[in-house]
């Protein structure tokens, strides 16, 4: 019996051994082993970030049509993806325009068109159901295509949504990020990257362009930054001391503070270096709301005006259009209504030039270049594309309006066909966003070692009509008058 | 008297019915008794005892009367991983299985009267399956599986017929039912964040198969047995799905989803069980110590996919497992430490059924080795069992040439580890 008593006790302290021993650590991390990420690892392939240029904003408003020739949509189409794998904000008809005056209280107004005879909104929406108009809203977000319309340098990193826009300076609180921004909550997806701590409940109004492009992990991002700094400022005809104008100093620091946690925040995410494609910004006198001097005379020289500021460079082409001046010999072109030489020199130098320098500048030092010349880095040359596309085609660069005026017998098809710019002067059409995309290709081609086709400008068409029926006897060339508040839309553009 | 006993031991063995867990490779489990699993399981030629309904039904011919049996295995599994998501997952994620025991039943009633016949009946639990992972809602696994629980119950009555004193064959039938419960979270695609969680829960059509067991004893030292049980296919008939929005009137895309797909679906699946066949060999070296060893082939590859059908097509699921047939060698060792007290210890090496792409939240299994010790002490007609099995598994690390073998956003790529403690008790009452 005492032999039985030991063996039994031999066996509870054997089991009491085995029962205390006997738990599980934790694997040790094996993830050492796996090759670093590369872009194929990335979570999706491409996003696009910017303002009503990378939108695909046309005609003074937002809508499925201009957002379909989108310049980030032609490039991630030539990159093999689709619609469902390149995901935009869509817009339904008639979109959300800037037109705000003369229309019914109540009511927003949709995109611009020419319906025979003049410029208005294609339609109206009820302001109660504008939202209704956002196609994507059960679709996931953050969308791929991240341009927010009137975006600007500031807003990069901080808005996300209408009140924390860079807007409520200017008085005017920029909607579309309450449209575009309405990423769920990524509190706990990305533990680096907080959300801003004024953020709002989950919904529609959650992170930055900032936090959402690192929230998609893309295996390259394009970057199409600063037109809005300088746009109102300018479409005011009097820049300087303008309110609406970012300092070249300000811009440099915001810019170059977004690049950089950009490229260190996709690292992070991705964990490889990732390609950012950046882009100058055009001299804005080479856009089609402006008009030479020296093609204002040649067409409209009979009409004997006079101008304010006597050295004026360059015409508000809609302004005029938007006056009594076309049907008034010898009136006068107000101050407001040019640029003159040292308001050309400002734009040019101090302001675009400066901010391009920025843009420059924050690439050199992020990728720590050196001083080199800017087609060996990363960045499409968009400034230098205008003054080629000026020499080669001046037409491309001028209003539909005024080849109205300049080629009398041609087509609506004719002048559409003429121009590279949308209605309101300052976003492409069709073909223009294509010229956009093709540069941004062959920059993505260059940085990347991808060799994604460009894309035939000549097939993308523009109809300024949007399938309005037009009056048989409408198609006639000449001079259009435009009503002070479509110009005011045009002007307004960014918002 | 007996039949009070009897039956207050079956109705106790019957309480204890219901759950299941892995702790044998793939998902079955070979602890059908407590004083097999203190001989490592290592039984098909010895089965003299109620758990020969499993082991080896023609072991019923070499027991002596009427004998009722109880077994509790208590099962304690353990896994934990360390990984990422993806590759581009900046952070490492780990994860363990919540603490749970599960107990799996053996219950017996065996007669031999003394002629060419004995029958007996069992209720056991040769497969099941629990793995709940901690913090579920934030396991990186999630999107798979963040617990899923399958429980499997045999009733098996069988026939021994002693064609010589030497030899006796038999047959079964194996009656089984089988529960399954699935639960995991879908992501909203883009921000990665639950966007709906699913639970998937059904109870099996009865499936009978045959089971054979033979035992030949051509003298006193040797004793050889087969055991066979054959493969099923379990039925689920309209099972319950149920789809819940995570975050219901705050994310447009769970809601949307949910209210297209349907909330509650009916869905019919098909499981397949493996077939198993042992060969057993047991060898009395002297009149107080006795080893076998068993050779125990399974045909996991049966259980090559789990089809979900759904109400909505738009939800039929194919999870493939592409398992492999697999082997296990089981060794047992019985000491006679007095007349009363019998000691034991066992040892099996488990491989893994489990191709390396089939690692995953839902069962990451890996090859395993077992050691278990136990003591049967006898107390006139009484005898008591206790049991304790280690089940180490090897880690497994599913990387392959520097790549995550199943490179997906759902898939956590990295280590899993898994250990399980088992205590075995039985009480046996022969009449």
């Amino acid at each position: 019996m005492k032999k039985l008593n030991m063996s039994f006790t031999l066996i509870a302290l054997l089991l009491a051994l085995l029962l205390a021993g006997c738990s599980l650590d934790a694997p040790s991390d094996p993830t050492g082993q796996v090759n670093d990420p590369g872009p194929a690892d990335a979570s999706t392939p491409y996003v696009a970030i910017g303002n009503s240029l990378t939108a695909g904003f046309m005609d003074s408003g937002l809508m499925k049509a201009g957002q379909a020739n989108s310049y980030p949509m032609i490039v991630a189409t030539q990159m093999g993806l689709n619609k469902d794998t390149f995901t935009q904000p869509w817009v339904e008809f008639p979109g959300i325009g800037t037109t705000t005056k003369g229309i019914p209280g109540g009511m927003v107004a949709g995109v611009l068109h020419y319906n025979g005879s003049t410029v208005i909104p294609r339609g109206l929406t009820p302001s109660d159901e504008v939202a209704g108009l956002l196609l994507a809203v059960t679709q996931p977000t953050q969308y791929h295509n991240l341009g927010v319309p009137g975006a600007f340098s500031s807003d990069l990193m901080n808005a996300y949504s209408a009140g924390s826009s860079y807007g409520v300076n200017l008085g005017s609180p920029n909607t579309f990020f309450e449209f575009i921004n309405r990423a769920g909550p990524m509190v706990g997806l990305f533990k680096n990257v907080e959300v801003p701590p004024n953020a709002p409940a989950p919904g529609y109004q959650t992170g930055s362009q900032f936090y959402q492009v690192i929230a998609k992990g893309p295996a390259l991002a394009t970057a199409w930054i600063g037109g809005n700094d300088f746009l109102f400022g300018a479409t005011s005809g009097e820049p300087i001391g303008h309110p609406a104008i970012t300092s070249a100093a300000v811009f440099a620091q915001n810019y170059g503070g977004f690049l950089g946690s950009l490229a260190g925040g996709l690292a992070g995410r991705n964990g490889f270096p990732t390609p950012i494609i950046g882009a100058t910004l055009p001299l804005v006198r080479n856009i089609a709301y402006f008009l030479d001097r020296t093609t204002f005379d040649a067409v409209f020289g009979a009409l004997q005006l006079t101008f304010e500021e006597a050295d004026a460079e360059y015409i508000l082409f809609t302004d005029f259009l938007g006056s009594d001046l076309p049907t008034t010999p010898g009136g006068e072109l107000p101050a407001a209504m040019t640029l003159d030489t040292a308001e050309v020199a400002y734009l040019d130098t101090e302001v675009i030039g400066a901010y391009n320098a920025a843009i420059e500048g924050t690439f050199e030092m992020i990728l720590g270049t050196g001083d080199v010349d800017i087609g060996m880095l990363p960045i499409v040359d968009f400034n230098a594309a205008m003054d080629d596309l000026r020499a080669e085609n001046p037409g491309a660069a001028r209003h539909f309006l005024f080849h109205k005026i300049t080629n009398p017998t041609g087509s609506i098809a004719d002048w559409a066909a003429s121009t590279y710019f949308s209605l309101d002067g300052v976003h492409p059409n069709n073909k223009g966003y294509a010229f956009v995309a093709n540069a941004f290709l062959e920059k993505i081609n260059q940085v990347t070692g991808s060799s994604w086709a460009q894309v035939p400008v000549d097939a993308f068409v523009w109809d300024p009509t949007y399938g309005a029926p037009i009056p048989s006897n409408a198609a006639r060339g000449g001079i259009t008058k435009l009503s002070p508040e479509v110009v005011e839309a045009m002007r307004m553009s960014y918002r | 008297m007996q039949k009070r006993i009897t039956c207050t031991l079956l109705v106790a063995g019957l309480l204890i019915l219901g759950s299941g867990s892995a702790l044998a490779s793939g998902f079955s489990i070979y602890e059908a008794g407590s004083k097999a699993t203190a001989l490592g399981c290592a039984f098909t030629a010895t089965a003299d005892d109620g758990s020969a309904l499993f082991y080896n039904a023609a072991g019923l011919s070499f027991m002596t009367g009427s004998r009722a049996e109880v077994n509790a295995v208590f099962v304690a599994p353990q896994f934990s991983f360390s990984g990422k998501l993806s590759k581009t997952d900046p952070y490492t994620s780990t994860g363990e299985a919540e603490d749970k025991v599960y107990p799996v039943p053996g219950v017996y009633y065996t007669n031999n009267p003394g002629g060419k016949i004995a029958f007996g009946i069992g209720v056991y639990a040769p497969f099941g399956l629990g793995v709940v992972w901690e913090n579920g809602e934030e396991w990186v696994g999630r999107r798979i599986s963040h617990d899923v629980q399958i429980e499997t119950v045999y009733v098996t009555p069988a026939l021994s017929f002693k064609v010589t004193p030497e030899l006796a064959i038999a047959a079964g039938v194996d009656i089984a039912h089988q529960n399954l419960n699935l639960k995991k979270f879908s992501p909203e695609p883009q921000s990665g964040e639950n966007a709906i969680h699913t639970e998937i829960d059904g109870s099996s059509e009865i499936n009978l198969t045959p089971s054979l067991g033979l035992m030949y004893r051509p003298n006193e030292k040797i004793s050889l047995g087969v055991m066979y049980h054959f493969k099923k296919t379990m039925k689920f008939e309209d099972g319950d799905a149920t789809l819940e929005p995570v975050a219901p009137g705050n994310d447009p895309w769970g809601d949307t989803l949910v209210g297209a797909l349907g909330k509650d679906q009916k869905l019919n699946a098909d499981l397949n069980l493996p077939d198993i066949l042992s060969l057993g060999i047991a060898y009395r070296f002297s009149e107080k110590f006795k080893a076998e060893f068993n050779y125990v082939r399974f045909g996991w590859s049966a259980f090559d996919k789990l089809s979900l059908n759904f109400e909505n097509d738009a939800l039929d699921q194919t999870i493939h497992f592409n398992y492999e047939d697999s082997w296990q060698l089981r060794f047992g060792f019985d000491f006679q430490a007095s007349e009363k007290l019998n000691l034991m210890a066992g040892y099996v090496h488990d491989k893994s059924p489990q191709p390396l792409v089939a690692v995953s939240p839902l069962l990451p299994d890996s090859d395993r080795n077992d050691y278990s010790i136990g003591a049967m002490y006898k107390a006139g007609k009484w005898d008591f069992n206790v049991s304790y099995m280690l089940v180490v598994g090897d880690e497994r690390t599913n990387i392959e040439n520097g790549e995550p073998v199943r490179n997906t956003t759902d898939y956590p790529f990295g280590s899993y580890k898994s250990l399980a403690n088992l205590f075995g008790v039985g009480i046996g009452y022969n009449f």
